[in-house]
């Protein structure tokens, strides 16, 4: 039932989400996403114009739960080296030393990562999927509350690589933070007045052993069959589809689940309902569907009404 | 040892004593009906004794309460109490069936309407001692309205016209009153006693009403009765046969057909066998009374001797059945009660009525006798169909092998049982076909007659035979549409036929010219024929009583002036104006069995002399004798229907029932237009009262049946949930906090396997009825309304 025993969970993760909402003001459903895709271990791709916040959102979550932040900004030049890290040789020591790059870290960001070329992009496969990279013919394990964040621009198309559909299924969720609201705009101008918030600190709220705590948490809230068929049911739908080329794959459909349980886990519940796996539909279905779709929240509605949701067990 | 102070009885009263209105209303209710049932119970003193418990018994249970309880903190909004209290009421309002279980024995029980008005007043009159309680009082209000209006729908009983007419006063003033509780702003000086409205809107009405009542009384004359006959489950019929039914046989069409007898048997037989069988002579003779002896037919000079001559051949050609004569005796006719007629019984008839047993046929008239003639000489004279034996489920079965007709398209079946009846002729509807008799399987023990009628090859068919006749059944249809084939030549065209002949004298010419005038532009054929015959059941009047005196000699021509006599005067101006028509006719004579006949004890109906009928009989091509019936008020002959004459029959038998019960028919339909109209309220309201009850009894479901209810308001409320939405979702947007812990409740026990519903079952129960107190019907239509304002306005 209720989730009674997740009392000090809950209260941290309330005060991530305060934090967050310091940093990006009016955006409260995206930094609830935000967290939920946290801490059901998903990665993050936001789909957005500059300037809305997407950086400053994934500066401020690596601050909240402490541990490494890493930033990367994809170029075409971008090498893949540069991402995972090399070994060098030390002549002093007469042997391999490995400089570990940015994916070593708790939290990476990849900034702009359509300007990556596909070459470089296929680096993160490995340690998004699995959390390890291998350098060398050696697999070296990552942070297990690795997490990244990438962010694109969907106008500027040229010199972009679009996100290959392999790629694409590594990520949670796409997200959209989209303009605020006129008195929030208005408010977070006034938050600029001075130096004040130019040079303000987020404490750290989350460490690393709590997320990693609460990530195990989410993994046991319960699904129960009937929702698990509705959760078939619907990714079958998406395959059948007509607007959508490749609909979703089992790894999609776990992930969907692992979101689901973590809407759930959001909501105090210790069990999924048809509702929660409705919440995350849409970001979760966006990566399915094509970006070349004018109104992709359409279709996602659309395939979500064409299944009657299930009541009693 | 220290006595616990109690409260006086008189304090605990005031606290849950009902208010003067309500109760002056639901006695006004009691009295309505208490009115309605003494027109016509059968035991006054059963029905003061059982009004007399109804009222005491809630008033008790009040001071009771009164005594117990009064003191509780809570009690008048106490759930429990309102729920046990509603509980209560239904109990009390089902009562009067268990009565009705006493009553019945003792043979003074009530009909169905009536037990269920009075159960409708049991729950009133409770639901208004007790209107301190919740709703109860609006429930006792509305319960009590709709009684009255439709007791006052019903009967036409001044006494309860009155008493209804101060129900919609004291209604008047109770809803103003109620209303006015409900404004928030009464008054300038916030005392709404001191606003004369109440009181001036009912004296304002009540001149009004009176007013027009008065008008209305000197200007409206009173209908002594609106016919209800019918209308209600229990009323139809035009008899007294179901021994609790306010008017009818009680029990419908199918029991009507008697597919289900149970018996055949006389109820008295002993007495039966003691009595004289009677022949159609007598049966006549008791109908019809005795032929009129002939005072002075000729002239005065006539020797006594051959008086006395005349009169004797007069009744040995009646006892032989050879004629009947249209002059009879004055009658006084009496009422039979149902004992009577079984002991009378002639025979019984197991089949599908109304029907007619044919006995006799007679073809000669003479404007004072008819008789039957020698009809060798008959140029259409039938040839003797021939009887054949079948064999029908290992039974033997003779049947005439008759010529078949387009227009014979059914067959009907009766089984007949031969009781206190003389006579050697097979009783066998018009159109006989076959027939069966046990164990008598030799044609010729039968014979073809020229009336072309079955007799036996004996004096008299034994009591107690079971005869099973089957006969054809045209289509009244198929013979209307008949304009060119097979009627062609539908009239007689031998002008010395002796069935189109009519007596010389001076009503001949008045006869020729009536049937003229009548069927003048109309298609020659069975339509002329249906003319005439409903020229005699729409302009002239059945009366028994109207008899032609002794010295007539033109029966006819007596019968056309006065417009009215018996029925077998109807069947012989019927038949003489078919043949001054041109139509070969007959006249018949026999039984009918109406539904009025029908005995739903034995499932059966008794044929007795009062039964005896005449009717006359077409013949059009030469085949069949059709029947036909002119006298208004016997049921028309049988007939078969396609399906578009069924239903074009049964358009036409509303409209009627429409026209002839304005009263009721408006009621009904306003009934139905509000039941159209309401639908969803009406249903969402019955499934509550469905779920209240699942709620007690299924206590694992009640979070479904909660959850099915809700949706089901949503329905009603024109906000239907669809199926892909979540409930969850879709109740919190009622922004309803019952409904969050209903919506937490639901979905632990649809969604989680650890959920324990055992160990929270007083918490299901309380916030299953916590989100149905809180989302009603109007509560969702409220949040619609707000949500979509432009929609809505």
């Amino acid at each position: 039932m209720i989730a009674d025993i997740w009392q000090k969970e809950l209260q941290l993760i309330a005060s991530v989400r305060g934090q967050l909402n310091q940093a990006l003001v009016g955006k409260q459903d995206t930094i609830e996403m935000v967290i939920a895709c946290l801490i059901s271990r998903g990665h993050l791709l936001f789909d957005d114009l500059p300037g809305l916040g997407k950086t400053t959102l994934a500066k401020a979550l690596s601050r909240t739960i402490g541990g490494k932040f890493a930033r990367v900004q994809c170029t075409p030049d971008l090498l893949p080296s540069d991402i995972t890290g090399f070994n060098i040789f030390d002549q002093k020591n007469h042997s391999f030393e490995l400089r570990k790059g940015p994916v070593f870290s708790s939290l990476l960001l990849t900034d702009e990562i359509n300007r990556a070329t596909p070459r470089t992009q296929s680096a993160l496969f490995e340690a998004m999927a699995e959390r390890q990279v291998t350098i060398d013919n050696e697999t070296i394990e990552l942070s297990p509350t690795f997490m990244v964040i990438a962010t694109q621009n969907p106008v500027e198309s040229h010199g972009a690589y679009p996100l290959p559909e392999a790629q694409l299924d590594r990520f949670a969720m796409k997200l959209s933070i989209g303009y605020p609201d006129s008195d929030d705009e208005i408010a977070m101008l006034g938050q600029f007045v001075g130096d004040k918030f130019e040079s303000r600190e987020f404490e750290t709220l989350l460490s690393l052993d709590e997320l990693a705590n609460i990530q195990s948490s989410v993994a046991s809230v319960e699904v129960c069959e009937s929702v698990r068929r509705y959760l078939v049911e619907l990714g079958k739908a998406t395959r059948n589809h007509d607007v959508i080329d490749l609909g979703l794959s089992p790894r999609g459909l776990i992930t969907w689940q692992r979101v689901s349980q973590a809407w759930a886990f959001l909501q105090g519940r210790s069990f999924v309902v048809p509702a929660d796996v409705q919440a995350v539909a849409t970001p979760v279905l966006k990566l399915r569907v094509p970006a070349s779709i004018e109104n992709p929240e359409a279709v996602i509605q659309e395939i979500i009404e064409s299944l009657p949701v299930p009541t009693e067990q | 040892m220290v006595r616990k102070p109690t409260t006086p009885i008189g304090h605990s009263l005031t606290r849950v004593a009902p208010t003067i209105e309500t109760v002056t209303l639901a006695g006004l209710a009691v009295l309505v009906l208490y009115n309605f049932r003494a027109e016509f119970c059968r035991s006054l003193w059963s029905l003061n004794i059982e009004t007399a418990v109804y009222f005491v018994i809630p008033i008790i249970a009040l001071v009771w309460i009164a005594q117990k309880f009064a003191d509780l903190p809570g009690l008048l909004d106490s759930r429990k109490w309102k729920w046990g209290l509603q509980t209560a009421a239904v109990g009390f309002a089902f009562l009067p069936i268990l009565t009705q279980l006493v009553l019945r024995l003792l043979r003074v029980g009530d009909s169905f309407e009536v037990v269920a008005m009075v159960m409708l007043l049991n729950a009133c009159w409770f639901l208004a001692v007790f209107s301190r309680f919740g709703k109860f009082g609006q429930a006792a209000f509305a319960i009590g309205l709709a009684l009255v209006l439709f007791i006052c729908l019903m009967t036409q009983n001044r006494t309860i016209y009155v008493l209804a007419f101060f129900y919609a006063l004291v209604s008047l003033w109770w809803l103003l009153g109620d209303y006015w509780n409900r404004v928030t702003v009464k008054a300038i000086d916030g005392d709404s006693s001191s606003l004369p409205i109440r009181g001036a809107v009912v004296l304002t009405t009540l001149a009004v009403v009176t007013c027009v009542g008065v008008v209305a009384s000197f200007s409206v004359p009173i209908v002594e009765a609106v016919a209800t006959k019918g209308f209600m489950p229990s009323s139809g019929g035009d008899s007294w046969y179901d021994a609790y039914a306010r008017s009818g046989i009680g029990d419908g069409e199918m029991l009507t057909a008697g597919q289900n007898a149970t018996t055949s048997g006389a109820v008295d037989s002993d007495q039966f066998i003691e009595d004289d069988k009677p022949s159609m002579y007598d049966v006549m003779m008791e109908k019809y009374d005795g032929p009129a002896r002939i005072k002075k037919r000729k002239n005065r000079a006539v020797a006594l001797d051959t008086v006395a001559k005349h009169m004797h051949d007069v009744i040995q050609s009646e006892q032989s059945g050879k004629s009947f004569r249209t002059v009879r005796q004055p009658k006084d006719t009496k009422d039979l009660d149902l004992e009577n007629k079984i002991t009378k019984a002639l025979f019984f008839v197991e089949g599908t009525v109304p029907a007619r047993f044919t006995m006799d046929c007679f073809h000669h008239f003479d404007g004072w006798d008819w008789t039957k003639t020698d009809l060798t000489q008959e140029a259409t004279q039938r040839i003797e169909p021939k009887i054949s034996l079948n064999s029908k489920a290992g039974k033997p079965w003779l049947v005439i092998d008759s010529a078949q007709r387009d227009y014979l398209t059914g067959y009907r079946a009766h089984q007949v049982k031969i009781m206190r009846l003389d006579d050697e002729v097979i009783p066998a509807p018009p159109l006989f076909k076959s027939w069966h008799i046990a164990n008598v399987d030799k044609p010729d023990f039968f014979q073809w007659d020229e009336q072309e009628l079955i007799r036996i090859d004996g004096d008299s068919i034994p009591p107690q035979t079971m005869i099973n006749v089957v006969s054809q059944v045209p289509n009244y249809h198929l013979l209307r549409s008949s304009q060119s084939s097979p009627f062609t030549s539908a009239k007689e065209q031998n002008p010395n036929s002796i069935y189109v002949q009519v007596p010389e004298n001076r009503t001949r010419g008045c006869l020729v010219a009536m049937a003229r005038d009548w069927t003048d532009g109309i298609p020659e054929g069975w339509q002329q024929v249906e003319t005439v015959v409903n020229k005699f059941r729409d302009g002239f009047i059945l009366d028994p009583t109207a008899l032609p005196p002794a010295d007539c000699e033109d029966t006819v021509g007596w019968f056309l002036d006065k417009g009215r006599g018996p029925a077998y005067l109807f069947a012989t101006v019927a038949t003489q104006t078919l043949r001054a028509a041109g139509y070969r006719t007959r006249l018949a004579s026999g039984f009918i069995a109406t539904r009025t006949d029908y005995d739903r004890v034995a499932n059966q109906s008794i044929i007795t002399s009062d039964n005896a009928h005449m009717w006359p009989e077409v013949c059009l091509d030469k085949g069949h004798w059709l029947p036909v019936e002119p006298t208004p008020g016997f049921p028309i002959p049988y007939s078969t229907q396609t399906i578009a004459q069924r239903i074009y029959a049964a358009i036409w038998g509303t409209l009627r029932m429409i026209v002839r019960n304005p009263l009721l028919s408006l009621f009904s339909i306003a009934m139905l237009f509000l039941a159209v109209r309401f639908s969803r309220i009406i249903l969402a309201n019955l499934a509550w009262i469905g779920w209240r009850v699942a709620l007690a009894i299924l206590p694992q479901y009640r979070l479904k049946l909660t959850r099915l209810l809700l949706d089901l308001r949503c329905w009603a409320a024109n906000f239907s949930r669809p199926s892909f939405a979540c409930p969850s979702n879709w109740m919190r947007q009622f922004d309803s906090q019952p409904s969050n812990k209903f919506v937490l409740l639901w979905q632990s026990k649809s969604f989680s396997s650890t959920f324990d519903s055992t160990a929270s079952s007083n918490e299901i129960y309380n916030a299953c009825c916590d989100v149905v107190e809180s989302l009603t019907v109007s509560r969702i239509k409220q949040f619609v309304v707000k949500c979509n304002p432009k929609d809505n306005s």
